[in-house]
């Protein structure tokens, strides 16, 4: 009976750790452990002279420069710019990937007089096109937007694209039937079933657009996190190009959530019926 | 008839009487309308430390200038900026504005920036890991080199240097290494020397100089007295702004005279620190600085020139003459 009771209690004991493990490292929150624990190691080889740099300061410097330079307001301000460029960037490269991949879509000739320039382009690396548009468009805002915006325009447009050319026949033709003026069906059934593969394209845009910000940035100007990564490495500012790289990728995280957020909200009635 | 009420007709008298000799300075804003707007391209390194000094001092006002600053990383895009109209005027190397005139571009030098002495005053080094045997050009042979780019002046001045100290730089493996990771290559042993120059080379002594080494003087040592620097501008603009240029040039030169008598002066190494964001402290533990030159003479350029088209930098001699700018030749 004794034995009995100290087996139970034992097990109950085993029970309530395993709990204990998954409370505490289970589901995202391993996820979280883990990015802890690379920090730390970041933090221990810094600190022992593992890795001798004087760019590879200790994350703790990194994270009291974080918070020094944005009390400072100078990389908050340099962040804000590096968003307002990707931002209108990012609308004007995805409304020209829709309008465009619509377009194609619907016209055979359009398609054959535009797909190969197209085709052309898009497998151009971004960062080999910005010294030439500083020829066109200078050092500021105009050639950094255009920049995101090519960058933008391709993964939008051939989604777009190719969404729209997979529509089931049927569906046009039932529209057709029902003599349902161009526009409706554009409304109607064009746009809603190529919704989900242009909010794809959108959400691998979001990154590339935030990567051809900074190297634009990072070639040309005086503003933005790209323009402060780099004076910073010239100063011998390791901590402080550390702060503006992981506010970059804190801010990089939170665009994609909330992007995939809208995405879930917007288009709910896909998930449902998928 | 416009009129006018007593109070307003009182207000002008008084104003203009302010004006008129009563030792009231101009309000800023009328002050600023007879500004001439100038959008000047600088590579925010040491070497420009008289450009931040004008600033600072306001030699540019003093012209009637109003310069805008575009940091530019130099080189390629800085020229096309120039000739795009963009900037006005930019710093870049003068390797890239030798290579700019054989491309066809239509620029000139209007003013040297900064130039290299011989070592031990150099402001540019080759540094090797301690121990590892490199002395001279001889010892890296089968060894792999970092210069900041390829067909620049450092790039040249490391092939001058292997083959003027007995070794053969058309056989040595050198790769583009740019200068804030050139320290981190060499102590990982991925790179066996490096052409570095300030703040780099004295940053480098200070945090490792128990595993890294200077071995040679390198762009002024090789090409003694040479000119690293200059600011340029498109010949169109030149024929159109010949006042404006010159303006800029003088101001800009009166802030090299300051620079070259002070360049540890602490409003120096504050004006420096402020516009490249370096650390005041590394500034003032560098080893050596760099020479703030105003003129630059034709055979200056015509040796960096014979030197690139030597290593292949350049397909032919330069016209040094044609790219230099009364302003630039004194």
């Amino acid at each position: 009976m004794q034995i009995q009771s100290a087996k139970n209690s034992k097990g109950s004991g085993l029970a309530d750790l395993r709990k204990a493990i998954r409370l505490a490292f289970g589901g995202p929150r391993l996820g979280l452990w883990f990015i802890i624990t690379l920090l730390m190691l970041w933090e221990l080889s810094a600190r022992t002279g593992l890795v001798t740099s004087s760019n590879w300061p200790p994350v703790s410097a990194v994270l009291v420069a974080t918070v020094r330079d944005l009390g400072k307001g100078e990389l908050a301000g340099a962040l804000g710019g590096t968003l307002y460029r990707m931002a209108v960037g990012f609308v004007l490269g995805a409304a020209a990937g829709i309008v465009l991949g619509v377009l194609l879509s619907v016209s055979r000739l359009t398609r054959a007089a535009l797909e190969p320039t197209i085709e052309l382009l898009r497998p151009l690396p971004i960062p080999a096109l910005i010294p030439p548009l500083i020829l066109f468009l200078g050092l500021d805002n105009p050639m950094k937007i255009a920049v995101v915006a090519f960058t933008v325009f391709f993964p939008v447009f051939v989604n777009t694209l190719y969404g729209a050319l997979a529509i089931e026949p049927t569906y046009r033709a039932v529209a057709a039937t029902f003599g349902t003026s161009w526009l409706d069906t554009l409304r109607s059934v064009l746009l809603p079933a190529t919704l989900p593969y242009v909010f794809a394209g959108l959400r691998v845009s979001l990154g590339l657009a935030f990567v051809s910000v900074v190297a634009a940035e990072m070639v040309a100007g005086d503003s933005g996190i790209g323009y402060y990564i780099t004076s910073m490495q010239y100063a011998g500012r390791g901590a402080d190009m550390f702060a503006a790289l992981f506010l970059l990728g804190l801010s990089g995280y939170l665009l994609n959530r909330a992007f995939v957020f809208f995405e879930g909200r917007l288009l709910f009635w896909h998930r449902q019926s998928g | 008839m416009t009129g006018i009420s007593r109070r307003s007709a009182t207000k002008l008298m008084g104003t203009g009487l302010a004006f008129a000799g009563l030792g009231v300075k101009a309000p800023a804003v009328w002050a600023q309308s007879n500004m001439t707007k100038l959008r000047v391209g600088v590579v925010p390194v040491l070497d420009a430390g008289a450009f931040f000094i004008a600033q600072t001092k306001d030699y540019f006002a003093q012209e009637r200038l109003e310069v805008s600053v575009t940091p530019t990383p130099g080189g390629g895009p800085s020229m096309a900026a120039l000739v795009a109209g963009q900037l006005q005027i930019s710093m870049s190397t003068v390797t890239t504005m030798l290579q700019s005139q054989q491309e066809g571009l239509d620029l000139k030098i209007v003013s040297g920036i900064s130039g290299s002495r011989p070592f031990p005053n150099d402001y540019s080094a080759v540094m090797v890991r301690k121990g590892s045997g490199i002395k001279t050009g001889k010892d890296v042979v089968g060894k792999t080199g970092a210069s900041h780019l390829l067909q620049n002046l450092p790039w040249v001045c490391t092939r001058l240097w292997i083959d003027s100290t007995g070794g053969d730089s058309s056989k040595a493996n050198i790769i583009e290494v740019h200068f804030p990771q050139q320290e981190d290559a060499l102590l990982s042993g991925r790179v066996d020397y490096v052409s570095t120059n300030e703040p780099f080379m004295s940053g480098s002594v200070l945090a490792h100089g128990d595993k890294l080494e200077i071995v040679s003087g390198l762009m002024g040592t090789m090409l003694p007295n040479t000119i690293v620097a200059a600011f340029a501008a498109s010949g169109a603009y030149i024929d159109k702004n010949r006042e404006i240029v010159e303006a800029f040039v003088r101001a800009y030169q009166k802030g090299a005279e300051w620079a070259q008598a002070n360049e540890k002066n602490p409003e120096m190494v504050e004006s420096i620190a402020k516009f490249t964001k370096l650390p005041p402290e590394r500034l003032r533990a560098l080893i050596a600085w760099p020479d703030f030159v105003k003129t630059i003479a034709p055979g200056n350029l015509d040796r960096i020139g014979e030197a690139m088209k030597r290593y292949g930098a350049l397909k032919d001699l330069p016209d040094s003459k044609g790219l230099l700018y009364k302003t630039a030749l004194g």
